[in-house]
């Protein structure tokens, strides 16, 4: 009989197993169910403390909204870090394709230039002579320190 | 803002009020004021009295509910069942519940419910009025000391009127599950009001 009375307070209970439980006379289910009758009313029939009015909710709904809103960024600005990194990559790659071996000629010219324009304690280095075509046979270059 | 929302409520649109709850939703979130407004009125009520009586405090069960409609409708697409959307809304508002609750762990509790005020001193109150309250607070009172979760259970199937079914959705609990902690939080509840099952049958 308390299964049916569980079942009941459930609000699971058939018009047959109703009818069956009002036939109880059982002490301790007819104290539940009146007591459960008083306190589920009791419950269902509690207000509020303070009601609740649609315009008040609606509005703090809004505001949220209104506060997305505000802080998300707009579309342009939300892809400018994926537009910089297409950039970059992008001009990367241009300067790779753009870049072609340097010319033997040229290699040896940036080499003695180099060799030249490094002295020998790291001081400040005067250069004489440094864009002149280099000729093996002669000496061209002159250091002035 | 005021102006914006009163001239939202003096719209009256006619096919809003038809509109199902997934539609409301959609509306809501392509920021359609009039269906916003309406999924308000259908549930947030309902829904603030639900929090209020779990959570107790009124202050914050009005950031509970707005934050609640505001993630529902954020979050539109994933409500699955277009009907059930009182069980998932509540969800949502229960968990926010326990967020704010994790936050004031600290503080006392017994503080932040305020089961049993007193209505306002300038209400005539007859006879039967104050004894109807008295049992109202007493009940309040009780169920502020059972659990959080018993507490909700209760509140859900005897004020909202939530069946078993509903329950399985907003706990996200097998029906036998359900059942047995309903059976639970009534034993709670009955040891907590022994005068009010103890009287002759």
């Amino acid at each position: 009989m308390n299964e049916l009375l569980e079942r009941e307070l459930n609000g699971e209970l058939t018009a047959s197993e109703s009818l069956e439980l009002n036939r109880c006379r059982d002490d301790e289910v007819l104290r539940r169910r009146r007591g459960w009758r008083s306190v589920a009313a009791t419950i269902a029939e509690d207000p509020p403390l303070r009601p609740a009015t649609s315009a008040r909710i609606a509005r703090g709904v809004h505001q949220r909204m209104g506060v997305r809103d505000a802080i998300a960024a707009p579309g342009p600005v939300r892809l400018l870090p994926w537009a910089a990194l297409a950039v970059g990559a992008l001009t990367l790659a241009l300067i790779g394709t753009w870049t072609e071996p340097m010319p033997e000629e040229q290699k040896k010219e940036t080499s003695v230039a180099n060799e030249v324009a490094i002295g020998p304690r790291g001081g400040p280095v005067e250069i004489g002579v440094i864009d002149a075509p280099v000729d093996e046979s002669e000496e061209l270059i002159e250091v002035v320190f | 803002m005021d102006s914006v929302w009163k001239a939202v409520m003096l719209q009256e649109p006619v096919d809003i009020g038809a509109a199902s709850d997934r539609e409301l939703l959609a509306r809501a979130a392509e920021r359609d004021d009039a269906a916003c407004f309406e999924l308000v009125t259908r549930y947030g009520e309902r829904l603030f009295a639900v929090v209020e009586k779990s959570h107790g405090d009124l202050q914050l069960s009005d950031d509970i509910v707005q934050d609640a409609i505001f993630r529902a409708i954020e979050k539109q697409t994933q409500l699955r069942d277009g009907t059930a959307f009182f069980p998932w809304i509540v969800r949502i508002a229960l968990h926010h519940a326990a967020d704010y609750r994790r936050k004031v762990r600290r503080e006392s509790l017994v503080d932040m419910f305020r089961f049993g005020e007193t209505r306002p001193a300038t209400e005539t109150l007859c006879e039967a009025q104050l004894d109807s309250d008295r049992d109202r607070a007493q009940v309040r009172r009780a169920l502020t000391r059972l659990k959080p979760y018993h507490r909700e259970l209760l509140v859900l199937r005897y004020y909202a009127q939530l069946s078993v079914e509903e329950l399985c959705q907003v706990f996200k609990k097998r029906n036998a599950a359900i059942r047995k902690d309903l059976q639970r939080a009534r034993d709670q509840l009955e040891r907590r009001l022994p005068d009010r099952f103890g009287g002759e049958p």
